[in-house]
């Protein structure tokens, strides 16, 4: 009987100088192809499904890192913090009773105009596991992907303000562009007076550019600026950041106007991914019951 | 198989480590375990496509680290077909003159990342020598205990 010979996978075979040939313009073609098209999304998505445990796996200290302080978190701060908590909620309950009645008026009032601006925005939680902050890059990865109905340009936030936007989706991450990220850009407007600008990333995580603010506009120190809405990439509304200084020079232009962010950057550990936009008459079709549900469950 | 089942965890753990989130000073001396892992493989147990397992290996390393895909290939690829091309005579060669090849594949590793992106400044700084000199220190001890565990893994049969 004969036996099959053993492959011996582990052995030494001298490679041919084609080899080195092919692969390396392999290489070339796919870092070309990757780096003006997006013919290799589908190849890049397949591989996420080998690169995703290894993200999660290598993300771990970090994280433990993060969780130290809460597993070691006294009594006594944990009375505190609980204590703050449910001041801050009773006083946002009392606020969001009021804003009751005027998001019920302002949706009576956009109806009869027959508007269809955005009013209300469905928010779900996400988790950063990874950041990369270089000169070049801004990045977060969130564990919210494809499977979370996650899509590209989702804006997204923390609890103070525009964080940035999802840029690209993976089966169950996603790669968030900071709006510090030298490319990226976001329609912005003046709280006080409306005046619109954008807002560039420097490349730094707390300093922003505002350009296309003409030299005599009126914008001054400490104004906040936010979304304008324009592009319809960013909902209208959310906080972006506040002027830090503007410099005015005889022989520009513009005006060098150089903002701080709103958001927490470099220090959140949880993002909100704005999901879709309703509008008012999606608001009123959904029945007129829901602000009253609203009002019982603030109660 | 014993071997090639070592070779995926060695293959994990070295994209684990090298996308492992450190604060800032640790990652002044970092070392690039992706050219340890890739000279280690080819010094002592070069595989029959062990050119096709870099390719693999290099296109994850690329999606993990947010390069466009083909980087790591350029990075990787060279270096180890240089070693696997005069392993008989590598082979024969001491443990300093291996040493000076890991030198020189980590050099050639980060000029192909950072430099034929024209990461120029990135390239020249003092933080990527140290990386390299990180590397260079950390493939006597790499080496060593990869070749305890390998001499442990091959006695062993499933």
């Amino acid at each position: 009987m004969s036996r099959k010979p053993q492959r011996n996978i582990f052995s030494h075979n001298k490679p041919r100088g084609i080899s080195l040939i092919v692969f390396t313009l392999l290489a070339l073609i796919f870092k070309s192809v990757d780096y003006f098209t997006p013919y290799l999304s589908p190849l890049s998505y397949g591989i996420q499904y080998v690169v995703e445990p290894i993200r999660l796996v290598s993300d771990f200290p970090q994280r433990s890192i993060n969780n130290f302080d809460n597993w070691f978190m006294s009594r006594q701060h944990l009375r505190e913090n609980n204590k703050k908590l449910s001041e801050e909620n009773a006083n946002l309950k009392v606020q969001m009773l009021k804003t009751l009645n005027i998001k019920r008026e302002n949706q009576r009032l956009r109806e009869a105009l027959g508007s269809s601006a955005a009013l209300s925005d469905e928010l779900f939680l996400a988790e950063i596991l990874n950041v990369k902050m270089s000169q070049t890059s801004q990045e977060v990865i969130v564990n919210k992907g494809d499977s979370h109905q996650v899509h590209e340009n989702q804006p997204v936030l923390d609890s103070l303000g525009l964080m940035g936007q999802v840029v690209e989706v993976w089966p169950t991450q996603s790669r968030v562009m900071l709006i510090s990220d030298e490319q990226s850009e976001v329609p912005v407007e003046v709280v006080r007076n409306g005046v619109r600008g954008v807002l560039k990333g420097d490349g730094i995580v707390n300093r922003l550019l505002l350009l296309y603010i003409p030299v005599e506009a009126d914008v001054v120190q400490g104004d906040l600026l936010i979304t304008s809405g324009l592009g319809q990439r960013f909902p209208k509304g959310y906080p972006v950041g506040k002027v830090e200084s503007v410099r005015r020079s005889s022989n520009g232009a513009f005006a060098q106007v150089v903002v701080t962010p709103s958001a927490l950057l470099n220090q959140t550990n949880y993002v909100l991914l704005v999901e879709k936009q309703k509008t008012a008459t999606e608001l009123l079709d959904e029945s007129a019951e829901p602000v009253e549900d609203d009002e019982q469950e603030v109660k | 198989m014993m071997l090639l089942t070592f070779w995926l965890i060695t293959a994990f753990f070295a994209l684990v480590l090298e996308s492992l989130q450190l604060p800032d000073w640790v990652d002044w001396v970092t070392p690039s375990w992706l050219v340890l892992w890739a000279c280690f493989w080819a010094f002592y147990r070069p595989m029959k496509n062990q050119i096709m397992g870099i390719a693999i290996m290099s296109l994850i390393a690329d999606e993990l680290m947010q390069f466009n895909l083909g980087s790591h290939m350029i990075a990787m690829i060279p270096s180890v077909f240089f070693i696997l091309f005069f392993y008989n005579r590598i082979k024969m060669m001491s443990e300093f003159q291996k040493l000076l090849i890991v030198f020189f594949s980590t050099l050639w590793f980060y000029f192909a990342l950072l430099g034929l992106s024209f990461q120029w400044s990135s390239f020249m700084s003092i933080q990527t020598c140290f990386s390299i000199l990180a590397t260079v220190t950390l493939w006597l001890i790499y080496q060593n205990v990869l070749q305890v565990l390998i001499g442990k893994v091959s006695k062993t049969s499933w």
